[in-house]
């Protein structure tokens, strides 16, 4: 699965968000002028859209049953966009026809989280820095083995474990970072934030309690995904309290 | 008061006795049968109040404390279910999966202590295990009311289609509060863990299930077959992903 995977350097942002216009852009002009034509009445058939609902759950049964990641590949991100695609084509459709508060957070929320995560997935960034007690880092390195280097130096000023009484087992691990004048802190649990970036507790030196590990992720289109999620989540509560 | 799975046995006793003694009085058409049922649900949730008092944390961690709570809401729920609809399959079924879940936990405790490790910190920690248990016990109900469709008519379809749109709203809300809980500890919001794309599946099944519904309401074999699929993918979420070598890497094993 490696060699498959989709390399998304060359996709990041300003790539991503362009790639992104123009899939709901294609979404807004098929519904608004080829709703008559052979292609719009087969993706909008429900046909289509069991058939890629059932690969899509299909693939994630493979992953959830091997492990393997496939959902970095194309063979999982083309029926995504295509059910991402049906979606909107779907949401249009009915829009156009009358208003359903219900229908519209459940399948726009939706449509907004899929959109998200597969345009997104480029701009996303992860890595982890040791740091010692007292040190300062400003590298991170990231599973692919590159190097993330941030444009300020993270200094652990000091580290706490709590542990649970008259035991050896920590409860929870605190961290006092320093980046330029601003003090952060941060455990397993309440990350820290810094210029766009988010801070995690994520590893911890319990024998000595000389170092931590810091995981440092970068996710700009996090806020769209609240949207969705806020409109899904508004989607289900409707659904509960509704009347059949 | 000191309450550990070693007391478990004694509250477990006499709420099945209260279940199996309600449901016999119902069945009599004898007043009083809700009541005494109701008791056996009273008597559960007290242990795990008190039982939750004991460990100073949420009893939610270990697959046997999340067994308390849905052996809780399933007894709950067919009850409240009864009172509204009065159909006679409910409580015996109530009782018979609240008793098989009791059961496994006799018989296997799992015993733990008090200890929460960090990563289940979290102010999202008990929302997130209750609603996805509240949600499984209403999806059981559900596909009860839709088999016993075959047997007794389609006009159970109404209560197998409500506590199924209930039940997948309340699995799609437990996902999301996942999803936010997930950002806070792991940094993404979906890490395409073992356990998080069979949660996925399960809910995309069901959603197939309402959409069947809604679109095809004369097809009713195949969205009670639909129905049971997602019955069955909902247990390897679950518990059934554990067996996978998926889960060696996944992020959602607290009982080691």
């Amino acid at each position: 699965m490696e060699s498959m995977q989709i390399n998304t350097s060359q996709l990041a942002f300003p790539v991503s968000l362009i790639l992104g216009t123009a899939f709901l852009i294609a979404i807004f002009s098929l519904s608004a002028f080829g709703s008559s034509t052979h292609i719009y009445k087969m993706l909008t058939s429900i046909k289509t859209t069991i058939v890629v609902t059932t690969i899509i759950v299909l693939l994630l049964i493979i992953e959830g049953i091997t492990g393997m990641q496939i959902q970095r590949t194309w063979i999982f991100v083309l029926p995504a966009l295509m059910f991402a695609f049906i979606l909107g084509l779907v949401v249009l459709k009915r829009l156009s026809k009358r208003f359903d508060l219900g229908f519209t957070m459940n399948h726009t929320g939706l449509l907004i989280i899929a959109w998200a995560m597969i345009f997104g997935a480029a701009d996303y960034r992860e890595g982890r820095m040791m740091i010692y007690k007292g040190g300062s880092e400003n590298l991170a390195l990231m599973e692919t083995g590159e190097t993330m280097p941030l444009d300020f130096h993270i200094k652990l000023k000091d580290l706490l474990i709590d542990y649970y009484p008259d035991s050896i087992t920590p409860r929870q691990f605190y961290s006092d970072l320093q980046i330029n004048d601003k003090e952060i802190k941060v455990s397993v649990n309440s990350p820290g934030r810094y210029d766009g970036y988010m801070l995690y507790q994520s590893g911890y030196d319990t024998k000595n309690g000389q170092y931590i590990i810091l995981q440092i992720v970068r996710d700009p289109w996090i806020l769209i995904v609240w949207i969705g999620v806020a409109m899904l989540s508004l989607g289900a509560l409707i659904m509960i309290f509704r009347k059949i | 008061m000191i309450i550990s799975w070693d007391n478990f046995v004694w509250f477990a006793v006499i709420s099945i006795l209260l279940w199996i003694a309600g449901t016999f009085l119902s069945f009599k058409r004898e007043k009083g049968g809700n009541i005494i049922f109701g008791l056996g649900v009273v008597t559960y949730l007290a242990f795990i109040a008190l039982f939750w008092n004991t460990l100073g944390r949420a009893p939610m961690r270990t697959m046997g404390e999340t067994r308390l709570w849905y052996s809780f809401f399933i007894s709950l729920i067919t009850l409240i279910l009864h009172i509204r609809w009065h159909y006679k399959f409910l409580l015996p079924f109530g009782t018979l999966l609240a008793t098989v879940f009791t059961m496994i936990n006799l018989l296997k405790p799992e015993i733990h202590s008090s200890i929460l490790m960090p990563s289940l910190q979290s102010v999202w920690f008990i929302p997130h295990v209750t609603i996805y248990m509240l949600s499984y016990a209403v999806l059981a109900a559900g596909l009860i009311s839709g088999f016993a469709t075959l047997f007794k008519g389609p006009e159970l379809m109404n209560p197998a289609d409500q506590l199924t749109r209930i039940g997948t709203s309340l699995l799609l809300i437990g996902m999301l509060t996942g999803a936010i809980w997930a950002k806070q500890a792991w940094g993404t919001y979906w890490a395409w863990d073992a356990k998080e794309n069979w949660a996925a599946v399960t809910w995309l099944i069901y959603v197939t299930y309402l959409h069947i519904r809604s679109r095809y309401p004369l097809k009713r074999n195949l969205a009670i077959a639909t129905l049971f699929i997602a019955f069955l993918a909902l247990q390897i979420t679950w518990y059934g992903v554990n067996y996978f070598p998926a889960a060696k890497k996944s992020l959602h094993t607290y009982f080691e």
